[in-house]
C-alpha cells in the first residue's frame, strides 16, 4: 500500500512553476525592444542636431575656404582664410607638421622674374596665427659676420590693421638660423633708429635647397582682421644691391579664422554628451567641440545614510549578483580609446552621402571595441553647393548603462519572483500533498490487517475539495461500520426472530403427541422434533456470539492464573475426549493476569473443538502456554489438513467458516472463532490461526496482555 | 377448583398452542393478547400463576411492567417469564421484577408443566412444616424439596426454580464435578453453556449476599462446577 509516487504533487508543481521563467524571457526581448527604440531615438536626435548646426551654417561662404581664390570681402579687400590647425605648429622653420595637416599653399610669384617666389600657408591655433612661407630664393642674405644691416638682409614685411585704423608694422629679418629678428616699425620709415625689437611675434626660419622657409606666430589679440604681408629679397653683390619685393601689395588682406565663427556657433548647440565636427567639403576639420569621453552614470554605491539592511542588501547585491551581470552584459566602457579625438580630417560612409547632399547615420565600433559610436553628418549648403559637413557624434554608452540597468533590475526582480513564486508554490504543493498523504494514511488505517474497521476516518473541516473527499470517505467509513456491525449483529437477530415461530413448531408438535397418533405418524412427529431441536441449537449457536458481546460489557475482571485455567481446561478435555492425546506445556511458575476465566476458559473450548475437529487421527494435540513480562501465548496446534491462504486472516470474522459443507449434527456457523477473537480482544490480545512452519498443520496462536489495562471499555 | 393460569402472549399461535397444553393438563388458563387486558383482569381477580411474555405487540417490555404491576398486587403470586428474549440482560431484568424463572419460548411443553407444577407446589407448600424425608443438608446448606427453597446458615436464599435445580444437582453430591450438560439435565434446560456461567454467577451472588464468604460453588476449568464439601 506503502506506493511513493516517484513524481509526486510536489514535483509537477515544481514543472509547472518553470512556466514563470517566461517572465525574464520576455522582460528580456522587451528591454531589447526599447534599447532598439532608444537607439533610433538617439540616431533621430542626432540627425536633428547635425540639421540645426549645418542650417546654422548655410550659405556663409566666408566660413569655408572656397576652392579658387578670388574671393572678396565686402568692403572688396581679398580674404586670407585662416584653418584652425588640430595640432600645434613647431617653430623651427620645417613645413612638415603643415603638410602633415594639409593646410592649403597659396602661391605668390612674380611673371617677370620666376626665380623669386613663395608659397604662403596659415593657420590658427590656440590664441595664436600661423605663417608659413616657402620661399624661392637662388641666395639667402641673413644677418651674420659680412651682413651687418638689417636692410642688407632678406626680411619680411607683416602689416597688422588695427581696429582704429592705424596698422603695426613689423619687419622680420633672417638672422643666423633658425633665429629670426623682429622689429616694430615705428617710424614712417626702415631707419634703424625706428626699429623697435618687438618680441610678441615669434618666427624660425630654416634654409633649403630652393631657398628657406619660414614661420612666424602672431598672437590673435594683435590681429584685428586685416593683414598684409610681402618678402623683401635683398640680392648683396659687390656691384649692386637690388630688393625684390613680392607679397600681398598695397591692399590688406581680410583675415578669416572659419573655425573661430564656427566655433562660436557650435557652442550654441554644443550638448554634454556629444561631439559636433564641422569639416569642410574635402573633409577636413573645420571646428570640433564636446568630447566621447563623458561619465556615465552608474548605479550608486551604498549610501551610508541608509539602514544597515539596504546597505547589506546592495553591498551583498555588488558582491555576488552584480559581478555575474557585468560578466552576462556588456557594460559600456568608460575608458575605450576615441581614435578620432585629434583627426584633422574625417571621412566615413555618412560623410560621403552628405557631400552627396543627403545626411545619413553610421554606428562605428571605437578601435578597441569599447565603445559603439554614432555619428550623423548633414550637408552644409552655400547656394547650390556642399560647402562641407556637419558631423554630430555619440557613443551609446548611455544606452547601454540604461539597458544594463534595466536588465539587472528585471534580473534582480525575476529571481524574487522565482524565489518567491517557487517557494510558494513548493509550500502549497508540500501542504497539499501533506493533506492527500495524511488522508491516505487515515485511509490505510481504517482497516486493519484483516479488513475490519478498526477506526473511522475524521471528515476535515477544510472548504476545498480535499476536505470534500475526507468527509465522503468518513461517511463511506461510516456506512460501511455500520453495515459490518449490522452483519455481526445478524446472527443474535436472527435466533431472536427465529424461536418464536420455532415455539410454534415445538409447542404444536407437543399438543400433537397429546393426542392418540397412528404409529405411522408418530415417526413423523419424532423426525420433525428432531429437526426443531437441531434448529433450537443452531439459534443458540448463533445467538452465543451476540449475547457474548453484550455480556462482556459486564464481566468483572478479577485475578487469576491463566496456566492454573489451562490446566484444568485439559484436564476436562481429557476426561471429555479420553480417545485424544493432548500434549499440554505449561511454565512452571503461576501466569497472574486479570480477566475473566469463564471466557479464557470458553475461548479455548472453541479452539480445542477446533482442533479436535481438524485434527488428523491419531496425532496429538499439543497446548502450550509461554508468558513474559507483558504478554502470555497460547498456542493449540493439530495436525491435518492448512488452512486456506486466503482465508487465513478472516478466520476470526463473523459468520466465516471453511468447514465443509456436509450432513450432521453439528452446525457451524463460524462463530466460533469469531468469539475467541472477542474474547482475545476482551483481554487487549489477540487471535490468529496459521499453517504450521512444517506445513503439516495448523497453529492456532492467542497472545494475552498481561499487563493491567487501563483503558478498558466500560 | 383448577387453577388459574393467566398467559399473556401476543402471537395467537402460540397462545393456542400453550392453552390447550395447559387445559389439557386440567388448568383454568386465561389468554390475554396484551397488557391492558391482562391488568384489567388481574385488577378484578388474581391468577394462581402468571405467564408473560416481555414483548407484547408494540410495547417492547411490556412484559416488564405487567410482572412489576402484578408483584405489586401479589407478591407470592409465581410468575415466570416465557420470551423469545434471551440475551443476559434480559434475563436479569426479569428476574429483578421479582419473576420466579425465566424461560425461553422454545423450552418442550413438559419442562414447562414440570416448572408450573414445581412453582405450584412451592407457593402451596410455603407454610405448611417441612417433613425430614424432603430435607437434604449439607453443612449449612439446607434444600427443601418440597417446597424448593434453599437456605445458607438459616437464612433463604432467594433462589428461581432454575437455580434451584442446579443448586440442588450440585449439592447433592459435594466434591463431584458436574459438567454443563449435566447441569442443564438437572434444570431442565435446554440452553447454552454461557446461560449456565451466568446462571452460576448469579447463583454465587444470592449465596453472598447471605453469607459475603460464601464460596462453595467452584468452577472446574473446562468441566464444569462442583459444591465443595
Amino acid at each position: 500500500m506503502q506506493l511513493r509516487v516517484p513524481f509526486g504533487l510536489r514535483g509537477q508543481v515544481f514543472l509547472v512553476s518553470l512556466i514563470l521563467l517566461a517572465i525574464p524571457w520576455v522582460g528580456y526581448r522587451y528591454i531589447w525592444q526599447v534599447e532598439k527604440f532608444l537607439r533610433e531615438g538617439q540616431a533621430h536626435v542626432l540627425t536633428g542636431t547635425a540639421q540645426a548646426v549645418a542650417t546654422a551654417l548655410h550659405d556663409r561662404p566666408q566660413l569655408f575656404e572656397p576652392v579658387s581664390s578670388g574671393h572678396r570681402d565686402k568692403q572688396g579687400a581679398a580674404l586670407l582664410y585662416v584653418r584652425t590647425l588640430a595640432k600645434p605648429i613647431m617653430l623651427d622653420g620645417k613645413l612638415t607638421d603643415w603638410r602633415a595637416q594639409e593646410v592649403k599653399q597659396v602661391l605668390y610669384r612674380d611673371e617677370t622674374n620666376p626665380a623669386f617666389s613663395f608659397t604662403q600657408q596659415a593657420g590658427k591655433f590656440d590664441q595664436f596665427l600661423y605663417l608659413a612661407f616657402d620661399v624661392n630664393d637662388a641666395g639667402v642674405e641673413f644677418l651674420n659676420d659680412k651682413v651687418g644691416l638689417l636692410d642688407q638682409t632678406d626680411h619680411l614685411q607683416i602689416v597688422l590693421g588695427q581696429a582704429n585704423g592705424d596698422a603695426l608694422r613689423f619687419m622680420l629679418a633672417l638672422a643666423k638660423a633658425p633665429q629670426v629678428r623682429v622689429f616694430r616699425v615705428t617710424g614712417s620709415s626702415e631707419e634703424t633708429e625706428n626699429l623697435l625689437a618687438d618680441p610678441r611675434i615669434e618666427a624660425a626660419w630654416r634654409g633649403t635647397k630652393t631657398g628657406y622657409q619660414i614661420e612666424v606666430k602672431i598672437p590673435l589679440e594683435l590681429l584685428q582682421g586685416k593683414l598684409r604681408f610681402s618678402v623683401i629679397n635683398i640680392t648683396n653683390s659687390t656691384e649692386l644691391q637690388s630688393l625684390e619685393r613680392l607679397g600681398t601689395g598695397d591692399g590688406m588682406l581680410s583675415v578669416v579664422i572659419p573655425g573661430m565663427e564656427i566655433d562660436a556657433i557650435l557652442r550654441g548647440v554644443s550638448r554634454s554628451t556629444a561631439r559636433i565636427w564641422v569639416v569642410d567639403a574635402l573633409g577636413r576639420v573645420l571646428a570640433r567641440t564636446g568630447s566621447l569621453q563623458n561619465t556615465v552614470s552608474h548605479a550608486p554605491g551604498p549610501a551610508n545614510d541608509d539602514p544597515w539592511y539596504k546597505r547589506w542588501a546592495k553591498e551583498l547585491h555588488s558582491a555576488t549578483l552584480r559581478q555575474i551581470y557585468s560578466s552576462l552584459l556588456a557594460s559600456p566602457d568608460k575608458a575605450f580609446v576615441d581614435d578620432l579625438a585629434n583627426a584633422t580630417k574625417l571621412e566615413g560612409s555618412e560623410i560621403e552621402s552628405a557631400f552627396n547632399g543627403a545626411g545619413a547615420i553610421r554606428w562605428r565600433m571605437t578601435p578597441d571595441k569599447g565603445a559603439i559610436v554614432l555619428s550623423a553628418a548633414q550637408p552644409i549648403w552655400v547656394g547650390d553647393r556642399v560647402a562641407g559637413a556637419v558631423v554630430v557624434e555619440e557613443t551609446t554608452n548611455e544606452i547601454l548603462a540604461l539597458r544594463n540597468q534595466a536588465l539587472e533590475r528585471l534580473f534582480n526582480v525575476t529571481i524574487a519572483v522565482l524565489l518567491l513564486g517557487s517557494l510558494t508554490l513548493l509550500l502549497f504543493a508540500t501542504r497539499l500533498s501533506k493533506r492527500i498523504r495524511a488522508l491516505r494514511d487515515q485511509a490505510e488505517q481504517a482497516l486493519d490487517s484483516k479488513g475490519r474497521i478498526r477506526s473511522l476516518v475524521a471528515g476535515s473541516n477544510a472548504k476545498d475539495e480535499i476536505g470534500d473527499l475526507s468527509r465522503s470517505f468518513s461517511g463511506l467509513l461510516h456506512h460501511l461500520a455500520d453495515y459490518n456491525r449490522y452483519l455481526e449483529l445478524m446472527a443474535g437477530r436472527v435466533s431472536h426472530e427465529f424461536r418464536t415461530p420455532i415455539a410454534v413448531v415445538r409447542s404444536s408438535l407437543d399438543n400433537l403427541r397429546q393426542h392418540a397418533l397412528p404409529i405411522e405418524a408418530s415417526i413423523y412427529v419424532n423426525r420433525a422434533q428432531e429437526g426443531i431441536e437441531r434448529l433450537s441449537i443452531i439459534l443458540n449457536r448463533m445467538s452465543e456470539a451476540t449475547k457474548l458481546e453484550q455480556s462482556l460489557q459486564q464481566v468483572e475482571r478479577e485475578k487469576f492464573d491463566l496456566a492454573a485455567v489451562i490446566r484444568g481446561c485439559v484436564e476436562g478435555y481429557r476426561g471429555i475426549h479420553s480417545q485424544l492425546n493432548f500434549v499440554l506445556q505449561l511454565p512452571e511458575e503461576p501466569i497472574s493476569m486479570r480477566g475473566a476465566p469463564d471466557l479464557i476458559a470458553q475461548m479455548l473450548d472453541k479452539l480445542v473443538a477446533n482442533a479436535i475437529d481438524f485434527h488428523r487421527a491419531g496425532s496429538a494435540i499439543d497446548l502450550t502456554l509461554q508468558a513474559n513480562l507483558a504478554t502470555a501465548e497460547i498456542i493449540i496446534s493439530n495436525e491435518g489438513a492448512g488452512l486456506p491462504r486466503e482465508m487465513q486472516e478472516r478466520l476470526f470474522d463473523s459468520m466465516v467458516s471453511v468447514r465443509p459443507q456436509q450432513g450432521g449434527n453439528e452446525a457451524h456457523l463460524g462463530l466460533g472463532l469469531y468469539i475467541v477473537r472477542l474474547i482475545a480482544e476482551f483481554h487487549l490480545g489477540t487471535a490468529r490461526l496459521e499453517n504450521r512452519s512444517d506445513g503439516n498443520g495448523v497453529n492456532a496462536r492467542v497472545i494475552l496482555s498481561l499487563l493491567e489495562p487501563t483503558n478498558i471499555h466500560p | 377448583m383448577s387453577r388459574i393460569i393467566a398467559l399473556v402472549e401476543d402471537e395467537p399461535l402460540i397462545r393456542e398452542n400453550f392453552t390447550d397444553v395447559l387445559r389439557r393438563q386440567g388448568y383454568e388458563v386465561h389468554a390475554y393478547i396484551n397488557r391492558e387486558a391482562a391488568m384489567e383482569a388481574f385488577q378484578q381477580r388474581l391468577p394462581n400463576l402468571a405467564l408473560i411474555d416481555i414483548g407484547l405487540g408494540d410495547e417492547i417490555d411490556g412484559g416488564f411492567t405487567l410482572c412489576r404491576a402484578l408483584r405489586a398486587l401479589s407478591p407470592s403470586l409465581p410468575i415466570i417469564f416465557l420470551t423469545a428474549r434471551d440475551s443476559d440482560f434480559d434475563t436479569v431484568a426479569g428476574l429483578r421484577m421479582g419473576a420466579d424463572d425465566y424461560l425461553t419460548k422454545d423450552i418442550s411443553l413438559h419442562h414447562l408443566l414440570a416448572r408450573i407444577s414445581a412453582l405450584f407446589r412451592r407457593s402451596e407448600l410455603l407454610s405448611s412444616l417441612p417433613s425430614a424425608d424432603d430435607i437434604i443438608e449439607r453443612d449449612s446448606l439446607r434444600i427443601d424439596m418440597k417446597r424448593f427453597t434453599v437456605a445458607w446458615m438459616g437464612k433463604p436464599v432467594d433462589l428461581t426454580l432454575t437455580e434451584f435445580w442446579m443448586v440442588h444437582g450440585l449439592a447433592k453430591f459435594p466434591g463431584h464435578v458436574k459438567d454443563r450438560g449435566q447441569l442443564m439435565r438437572d434444570a431442565e434446560l435446554t440452553v447454552d453453556d454461557s446461560t449456565i456461567t451466568s446462571h452460576i454467577k448469579r447463583m454465587r451472588k444470592k449465596f453472598i449476599e447471605v453469607d459475603a464468604t460464601f464460596d462453595r460453588i467452584d468452577t472446574v476449568y473446562g468441566i464444569g462446577y462442583r459444591w465443595k464439601a
